[in-house]
């Protein structure tokens, strides 16, 4: 993997072990990666030129072990804020893409007092099985995770490696949602959370729909949908500037987010 | 068959105004225009009353060409003398205008109109370019984007931004949202292959006009049929739109004088400052992505502006007659082509106002009775 300037450690919580990445400084930012795993992107390099970012690698994934204990998303929310509470100070914001998106709703609503803004780049956990396309060909589904599939290095992981991320997605998932395939407890509790919330979608995203967004808008008391155009599920890698751009502005600017600042722009 | 009775608006008081583009507005008379205007806009309603089921605005700039530089405006003024027919905007020139703007006005017209809107989302003639300054190799990313775009500000029932290539939007809630749900039928030109295949893959109704032969139209209609099923579905007649330039008189001696008369003043007078912005814009920029449609599309335009009424009739472009002539012709069109909409212009160049209404008289009384039950009568959805 690409690591960007990014530092591996390992942190020992109260719940357990939990290796993670950290970079750059500034206000405390963690980001909570997919369910295909740890990627350093571009655009978490750039967010490190302004904050301190912290990648956890969350445990069964890229080839850590699973933690006792930590076995549904609720369960991994609380590894996460266990986290938050003894390597980072002050309100934290957080970043999660997909699964991690998923991840950051309950870290939101299980340590609301150390969460400053959120960024759902294409939320997971919220949508049923049937309301996005299953199956199809190899093309046909990478194209719905990616308009610009080129753009991923097809040997960054190894197929055990995939073959433990998916694993480990399926463990998580399986014990946190209901037979639709929803995490019925957070879709009832989305309305407790008071963070002011960034929801990115792509376009194209052919893994999490539309529907997602527009309930988040509907459910959450602060909340800002964006559609970032011919991207897909991999916002960050489908279009790296304009994610940069819109995170860097929602991060600086909170509700003043809609507000066109012309000249004026920090 | 559906039938659309779609107006130019042309300003018909000059002789001559020269090849520069654009033209001068010297020539221009606010006052005369006033009456013009005036004129036009009971045409246009007095078509439903001659039967027809749409009645067509489109837009145009700096130029005797036409006088609707917004269709929406002409759109709301008919919705006030309208009770029955499809308003079809054919259209807004989607990449040259603020999308979200367009999805506002359009679903104002859907309101206002009870649900009567054809919603047209058309590039533009190549000219319109240098008119708003818009770069012409943009004309489709610019046009992809924009389409999506609107779509969202229709249907999307909660707030939201857009981050694009051309557009950007931090929240978008448009108010009114459209009548038609989810939203009204869109109208794309499908002028070449690639156009058709867009319409389809968006489930738009297809329109071409000044189309150089038949052969043309099949081509297209083929490639529209094709990439609509590859999409998942199934177009009828009814989303086939067809155009043709229309005179219809007592006689077709009398007939073909005024389409004589009005081409060669459309050609003339209304096309020659136009025609020099359109060749720069399609020579010098990527306005159809393949150059190769563009140089066609030239080729296109000398030729039809040299063809005699009767070669124009054969092509398919020109309906000219009698009311038992033009029936001929529509049925002729209809079984080359099994269109559903059948899109007029009685207005051409000059024919004098006086002659365009007996002509919907004749159309009303003697022509449409014996081309209604062509095609299937489908309603159109989106």
């Amino acid at each position: 993997m690409i690591e960007r300037g990014f530092e591996r450690r390992r942190a020992e919580l109260p719940s357990g072990p939990l290796d993670y990445y950290v970079a750059g400084e500034g206000a405390p930012l963690v980001y909570l990666h997919s369910a295909g795993g740890t990627r350093l992107t571009e655009p978490l390099e750039r967010l490190a030129e302004s904050h301190t970012v912290y990648v956890p690698v969350v445990p069964g994934f890229d080839g850590t072990e699973r933690v006792p204990g930590i076995d549904t998303v609720q369960r991994l929310a609380e590894h996460i804020a266990d986290f938050i509470a003894e390597i980072t100070s002050g309100r934290v914001d957080i970043v999660g893409h997909s699964f991690g998106g998923w991840t950051a709703l309950r870290v939101a609503l299980t340590a609301p007092d150390r969460i400053g803004q959120l960024v759902l780049e294409a939320p997971a956990g919220l949508h049923s099985n049937d309301s996005v396309p299953q199956g199809g060909t190899p093309d046909e589904v990478q194209r719905r995770f990616y308009a610009y599939p080129e753009r991923i290095d097809p040997n960054e992981r190894t197929p055990e490696i995939v073959e433990g991320n998916r694993a480990a997605f399926a463990a998580y998932r399986g014990a946190s949602t209901d037979p639709s395939g929803v995490d019925a407890e957070l879709l009832a509790r989305l309305g407790e959370i008071e963070a002011w919330t960034l929801v990115l979608l792509g376009t194209k995203d052919g893994v999490v729909p539309a529907s997602t967004g527009q309930l988040l808008k509907n459910r959450l008391q602060h909340a800002y949908l964006m559609y970032v155009y011919d991207a897909a599920h991999g916002i960050e890698i489908d279009q790296p500037e304009r994610f940069d751009r819109l995170v860097g502005e929602f991060l600086r600017r909170g509700e003043a987010f809609i507000i066109n600042f012309g000249s004026n722009a920090d | 068959m559906k039938f659309s009775y779609f107006h130019l608006m042309p300003w018909t008081h000059v002789e001559e105004v020269g090849r520069d583009w654009p033209i001068s507005n010297r020539l221009f008379d606010p006052e005369v225009a006033t009456e013009d205007y005036q004129a036009y806009i009971d045409q246009m309603a007095y078509a439903e009353e001659c039967g027809f089921d749409w009645i067509g605005c489109n837009e145009h700039h700096y130029s005797p060409y036409g006088m609707m530089t917004n269709p929406d405006i002409i759109g709301g003024a008919l919705t006030q003398r309208t009770k029955t027919a499809k308003l079809a905007m054919m259209g807004a020139l989607v990449p040259m205008l603020n999308p979200v703007r367009v999805a506002e006005e359009y679903a104002m017209l859907d309101v206002m109109s009870g649900g009567r809107l054809i919603a047209g989302l058309i590039r533009g003639i190549p000219h319109e370019y240098a008119a708003y300054n818009m770069a012409g190799d943009e004309s489709w990313p610019r046009f992809r984007e924009a389409v999506e775009l609107i779509v969202k500000a229709w249907t999307e029932p909660e707030p939201f931004g857009w981050d694009g290539e051309f557009y950007q939007f931090k929240s978008v809630s448009i108010w009114p949202r459209p009548r038609q749900q989810p939203y009204p039928p869109m109208l794309m030109s499908a002028s070449t292959p690639d156009s058709a295949r867009f319409a389809a893959q968006h489930r738009a109704m297809m329109g071409i006009t000044n189309f150089k032969d038949l052969q043309v139209v099949k081509d297209v209609i083929a490639a529209y049929k094709a990439a609509a099923r590859e999409a998942g579905w199934e177009p009828g007649p009814e989303h086939i739109l067809v155009g043709a330039n229309v005179c219809i008189a007592d006689t077709d001696d009398e007939a073909r004088k005024w389409m004589e008369q009005g081409a060669a003043y459309l050609f003339g007078p209304l096309s020659g400052g136009p025609r020099t912005a359109q060749k720069l814009v399609l020579q010098r920029t990527r306005y159809y992505e393949d150059s190769s449609i563009g140089q066609a599309s030239l080729d296109r335009r000398a030729t039809l502006k040299s063809t005699t009424i009767d070669e124009r009739i054969e092509l398919g472009g020109v309906i000219c007659g009698s009311p038992e002539t033009v029936v001929q012709q529509i049925r002729r069109l209809y079984d080359e082509l099994g269109h559903g909409v059948m899109h007029m212009v009685f207005k051409v160049g000059d024919i004098p106002n006086d002659v365009v209404t007996h002509g919907m008289e004749l159309f009303k009384e003697e022509v449409l009775p014996a081309v209604r039950e062509l095609g299937v009568e489908v309603e159109v959805g989106a």
